[in-house]
């Protein structure tokens, strides 16, 4: 049976949607007669009857669908309607009714507003819920914002990744379409919408759009999570165009290219390694064995130099150049500079890699693990609080496991390189923007080559490499001024034996601190750049290898100084920037070097398609200690080597998505240091010398030339990326005085390389390169005599370097495909290399006899398979 | 020495170089084979008996000239023309076409040296003279030349860059070996070893085929080894050694046509300066 308890109630309805309240803030009471008395105050009590129990109690009210625009509003806007409301046992509403003059534009509404509120049922004197009446007043008000009808989230598939900024589009069955835009939190909301049926569609540049059909009632919020599928074939401004970004405001060299990390590492030819991908551009030569040494505008491997964020590395790639030392993950971008470097790097001759780590907090965590033929990774990068940080990764190859027993069962005497490197990094950023950071790095290699020698298996040649670094990094604007202070400290251990008699071991425990102060320069105010780089530390080293000269050994700290500065001019459409660095080494007690390097960049921007670029500038090596100390046969006079560069550049952008570098080249080098060789120094860089060592004393009796231009043609589509890059050079050597003009070892007169890659729907990407390039130089052998006791013969070699290996020609190819889940993403790729079988003579070498020429060929096609899963 | 070929043989080893046979073990062309003195230990001013044998795969004949140099300082010059004044003595002959060889009477240390007078009489050995042998194909060494005319320089002596300065790889060949100086008696000399084969000769293989061969060898060795060569194919071994089993090597005849003749040598090194060589006939079947 049901029964009645009349009650009477006034609510006032704000704008959101359960914001409803008592108007005194008590809750309802009971009414003795459900409707209120003419002139009573909106919200008084008008229960004489105390109940015996409870009263309904408001659970939710609908939003208000707001009156059409017929309605005739009050001025204040404000329209307050009392409605009678039959609440029934469960809480449901049972029937509404309004008594009174008032317009429909504001009674159906109220209506049915108060129709779809929900109760706590009223309750007897036993505490059973019972039928009630209440008068609910409804305030309508016109100026209040109107409560969401659809709202939700708009993320990637796969990840955690909120999309910030992206269009939604609502439309209902008329085709009249709504548009809302995703907050930073990727929410969204439509608000005031009549009930029906809508299709709500969500999409964006790069992302799969998503499609759901969502049907609104009035009072009730629909709640929409959307993922989209990240597709880059759908990319509307293509990821490519932004591989090769112009050069940073900062930046004073004639060519500096900054490579974004997401494509590059899909690029042809990489195996997914971002900083290979130098390797396709102007200026760098092909290195023997696809192995990754920068051999840059006709300078040796160990001419040019590794940063990572300015500090140096002393290799950049793990041994055999399979793997960058650091996780592509952990790297924003890679700048290369293949010459006419800023004032900020020294100690060098040739071009120079830095790698910037990526300095930015993410949003949400980011894990990836990595596999593929020959190393696995992981990568986590993730929040901490408000403004920190943290980002972990880490490799380590195995192609040792894999290959070793293929290699034994052949009889293939060698080790499998091994190496490993992990990186970790914790990052804060202030409110005020300024950063600090603290990075740790580590990289191990190993490789081995089996002989044998006196019946047992011994190492014939063994390499250890393995450096670490600790760096703490401060990074702050004052007074518009950039200032960046960097503290480092490592040791970097490099081994090598031979067989029980060679042996070599060189330590390196060092400090780097460098403080730079820089501010951009603008039209009306000059910009400037001052800084310190010092490095000081302790050098401990034993060189024994007969073949390249007498034994050194010694121990010493050394103190490396320098100070740089330069200002940067603009004046219409001139930009020049004039700097000087000084760089000192200090041996204590030993010997004591240092260099004076000016030099001047200018650009001159005619107009939106042609610029050009010139530069000209000093760059110096200072003497290693081995080079200097006394002690251990080295030579205290020695100069700094030097390099002068000069560039001439000209840069087209005839139509977008289109454009032509060309840059011409001259490089002197003086006062080389030549003597005991070091061609062998432990560098990531195969055995490509032949014919005889120089032994001499250390002396700065060196000179070269080094000529070339350079092109680079790049085209970016929506769904094409691709560039054309060559170089043209010649590189000579003199090495003693009274010596004859030679090549360069590693001189490669054409070296030509088309690339490109296309984004496939689908997520499919597919990408090729051709490469030809010229064969490097090699000392050919013309006779040879022979020990009778040992039966080996010793060869006798023709002119340095006046022979040539034959051309190396390659076509390439890679494939990518992700895959998208719910919770996350998988993406495969296949690297292919030298499809075409050719066997490229890579290194000179010949049978044990010498009487035939027989160079060592390039691997044969090797499908690198990668997977990556990322969540 | 042993570092140069241990970098290079990184090369050859990566390369896969040596396939089948060994290239040492094939004799291509003109090649110095062995050295043998007889004694093999003589005193300073002591003559010795030294053998070249040589392979001549062209038959065209060779001749041969042989003289000693004791190296000093950076090894381009020898203390035997400090000594003189002038180039040391070079003698030359023909290669015997039977024996396969010239031998001459030859004083190692024709000089006085009074570090290594010392060294002697201390009851060490002295090996830092070193016999020279040049092979040339008839007609094709300047040096000959020279040496008919008495214009050798001493440089040519010492210094085999500047010997064989346009002189084709193919048609020419020089080697070197270590004597030995001793005060010892002749009866404490060290003896040179012997080797005999334990085959029948001619060698016999069909082409492409192989045949395993087995030497007698005796002597005082330390770390001996057998080295096979030959102008007809070539071994699957690049040395064996001379330890308690008899060794034995794998002779792989060319695919070349049956009738096809050559020669097989054998030389044995007991590892303290002493050598024996063998020679044969080889066939294709």
């Amino acid at each position: 049976m049901r029964s009645t308890i009349c009650a009477a109630a006034s609510i006032l309805v704000v704008s959101t949607p359960v914001a409803a309240q008592d108007d005194d803030g008590s809750g309802p009471r009971a009414p003795a007669d459900p409707s209120p008395p003419p002139g009573a105050p909106p919200g008084s009590p008008d229960s004489t009857e105390p109940s015996q129990a409870r009263l309904p109690v408001l659970l939710h009210l609908p939003p208000a669908q707001v009156p059409g625009a017929e309605a005739a509003w009050p001025p204040d806007g404000i329209v307050e309607v009392v409605v009678q409301v039959e609440v029934a046992a469960d809480g449901t509403v049972l029937a509404v009714a309004h008594e009174g003059p008032l317009s429909d534009a504001f009674r159906v509404p109220a209506l049915d507003m108060a129709r779809s509120a929900r109760f706590e049922p009223a309750r007897d004197d036993t505490g059973t819920a019972v039928d009630a009446r209440i008068a609910l007043r409804v305030r309508l008000d016109r100026d209040a914002t109107p409560p969401p009808s659809i709202s939700g989230t708009v993320g990637v598939a796969g990840s955690a990744e909120r999309l910030s900024g992206l269009l939604v589009e609502l439309t209902d069955d008329t085709g009249q379409v709504r548009v809302a835009s995703t907050a930073a939190d990727g929410t969204f909301a439509f608000v005031g919408l009549p009930a029906g049926t809508w299709t709500l569609r969500a999409g964006g540049s790069g992302l799969r759009p998503e499609t759901v059909a969502v049907t609104t009632r009035a009072g009730a919020v629909q709640e929409v999570d959307l993922r989209l599928v990240r597709d880059a074939a759908l990319t509307a401004d293509a990821v490519g165009a932004e591989l090769i970004v112009q050069r940073r405001p900062s930046a004073t060299v004639v060519t500096e290219r900054v490579l974004d990390t997401d494509l590059a590492m899909v690029l042809p030819g990489t195996n997914g390694d971002v900083v290979k991908v130098v390797q396709s551009l102007p200026g760098v030569a092909r290195s023997p064995l696809g192995t990754g040494s920068l051999i840059i505008r006709g300078t040796a491997p160990e001419d040019s130099v590794g940063f990572v964020d300015g500090m140096p590395l002393p290799m950049v790639f793990h041994f055999g150049g399979l793997s960058t030392v650091i996780h592509g993950r952990s790297v924003a971008e890679v700048g290369y500079v293949p010459g006419n470097a800023g004032v900020r790097y020294g100690r060098f001759l040739g071009g120079l890699v830095d790698i910037h780590t990526r300095d930015t907090r993410p949003e949400h965590p980011v894990r990836a693990v990595h596999v593929d033929l020959y190393q696995a990774g992981l990568f986590l990068d993730t929040p901490v609080g408000d403004r920190s940080a943290l980002t972990v990764s880490g490799r380590r190859s195995y192609i040792d496991t894999l290959l070793q027993g293929a290699l034994d069962a052949r009889g293939i005497p060698v080790q499998a390189p091994v190496y490993s490197d992990v990186q970790a990094r914790w990052l804060r950023i202030a409110d005020s923007g300024t950063r600090t950071e603290l990075l740790f790095l580590r990289s191990h290699d190993t490789f081995e080559y089996l002989g044998v020698e006196e019946g047992e298996e011994v190492p014939a040649v063994a390499l250890d490499l393995a450096f670490w670094r600790l760096r703490g990094r401060l990074q702050q604007s004052v007074g518009g001024v950039q200032h960046e202070l960097v503290v480092g400290v490592g040791v970097d251990t490099e081994s090598f034996s031979s067989f029980s008699y060679d042996g070599a071991h060189e330590q390196v425990a060092s400090v780097t601190v460098r403080d730079e102060w820089l501010r951009e320069p603008t039209p009306e105010a000059l910009g400037w750049r001052v800084g310190l780089d010092l490095w000081s530390g302790r050098d401990v080293f034993l060189y024994d290898i007969e073949q390249y000269g007498p034994f050194e050994g010694g121990a010493t700290p050394f103190h490396a100084p320098a100070a740089y500065g330069e200002v940067t001019v603009r004046r219409g459409p001139l930009t020049a920037t004039p700097g000087l660095r000084g760089d000192l080494v200090v041996y204590p007690y030993d010997a004591i070097s240092g260099s004076l390097d000016p030099r001047l960049h200018t650009r001159w921007t005619l107009d939106d398609v042609w610029a050009l670029t010139a530069a000209t500038g000093s760059y110096s090596r200072l003497p290693t200690a081995r080079q200097m100390v006394a002690s251990s046969d080295g030579n205290p006079t020695l100069l700094a080597e030097r390099s002068w560069q000069n560039a001439l550049g000209v840069e087209v952008s005839p139509r977008q998505g289109l454009r032509v570098e060309v840059t011409g080249f001259a490089n002197r080098l003086d006062r080389r240091i030549v003597g005991r060789e070091d061609r062998f120094r432990f560098q990531a860089t195969p055995l490509l010398q032949s014919g005889p060592v120089d032994d001499g004393p250390y002396a700065n009796d060196g000179t070269g030339t080094i000529l070339g231009g350079e092109l680079f043609a790049r085209v970016d589509q929506p769904r094409f990326t691709g560039w054309l890059s060559g170089t043209v050079s010649r590189s000579r050597r003199v090495d003693r005085g009274d010596l004859e003009p030679t090549l360069f070892t590693y001189d490669q007169p054409v070296v030509l390389t088309a690339l490109g890659t296309w984004l496939l729907p689908r997520n499919w990407r597919l990408g090729s390169r051709v490469r030809f390039t010229s064969g490097n130089p090699y000392t050919p052998v013309v006779q040879r005599f022979q020990d009778m006791e040992s039966r080996s013969f010793v060869p006798i070699y023709g002119p340095e370097d006046s022979a040539r290996l034959a051309p190396f020609t390659a076509l390439d190819l890679r494939v990518d495909k992700t895959f998208t889940f719910q919770h996350w993403r998988l993406t495969t790729s296949l690297d292919l290399q030298n499809l075409t079988f050719r066997k490229n003579p890579e290194l000179p070498a010949w049978n044990s006899t010498y009487t035939t020429f027989d160079p060592i060929t390039g691997l044969p096609p090797l499908p690198v398979f990668g997977l990556e899963g990322e969540w | 020495m042993g570092r140069t070929t241990g970098l290079l043989g990184l090369c050859a080893g990566l390369a896969g170089c040596e396939e089948g046979t060994y290239a040492s073990t094939r004799v291509e062309s003109l090649q110095i084979v062995s050295m043998v003195a007889e004694p093999t230990e003589v005193a300073p001013h002591g003559e010795t008996e030294l053998t070249v044998t040589i392979a001549d795969p062209a038959g065209a004949g060779a001749e041969v000239a042989v003289w000693m140099c004791t190296p000093v300082g950076d090894a381009r010059r020898c203390l035997e023309a400090e000594a003189l004044g002038d180039a040391q003595p070079v003698q030359v002959g023909v290669r015997d076409p039977d024996s396969h060889a010239v031998r001459w009477r030859v004083t190692p240390l024709p000089i006085d040296v009074a570090e290594v007078d010392e060294l002697l009489a201390g009851g060490e050995v002295f090996r830092g003279v070193l016999a020279f042998a040049l092979a040339c194909t008839p007609g094709v060494c300047d040096f000959f030349d020279d040496v008919a005319d008495g214009t050798v320089r001493a440089e040519q002596l010492a210094d085999p860059d500047v010997l064989l300065a346009g002189v084709p790889m193919a048609h020419a060949h020089l080697a070197w070996r270590a004597m030995t100086l001793s005060l010892a008696s002749p009866a404490e000399r060290h003896p040179n070893p012997t080797i005999a084969p334990r085959f029948p000769t001619p060698v016999r293989a069909p082409a492409g085929g192989t045949r395993d061969l087995g030497f007698e060898v005796d002597g005082i060795f330390s770390d001996g080894l057998v080295y096979p060569l030959a102008t007809l194919g070539g071994f699957a071994q690049e040395y064996a050694s001379t330890g308690p089993a008899e060794p034995t090597v794998q002779w792989v005849a060319p695919e070349a046509a049956s009738g096809t003749t050559g020669h097989i040598y054998a030389v044995v090194d007991d590892g303290q300066g002493g050598q024996a060589v063998w020679f044969g006939p080889a066939e294709v079947e």
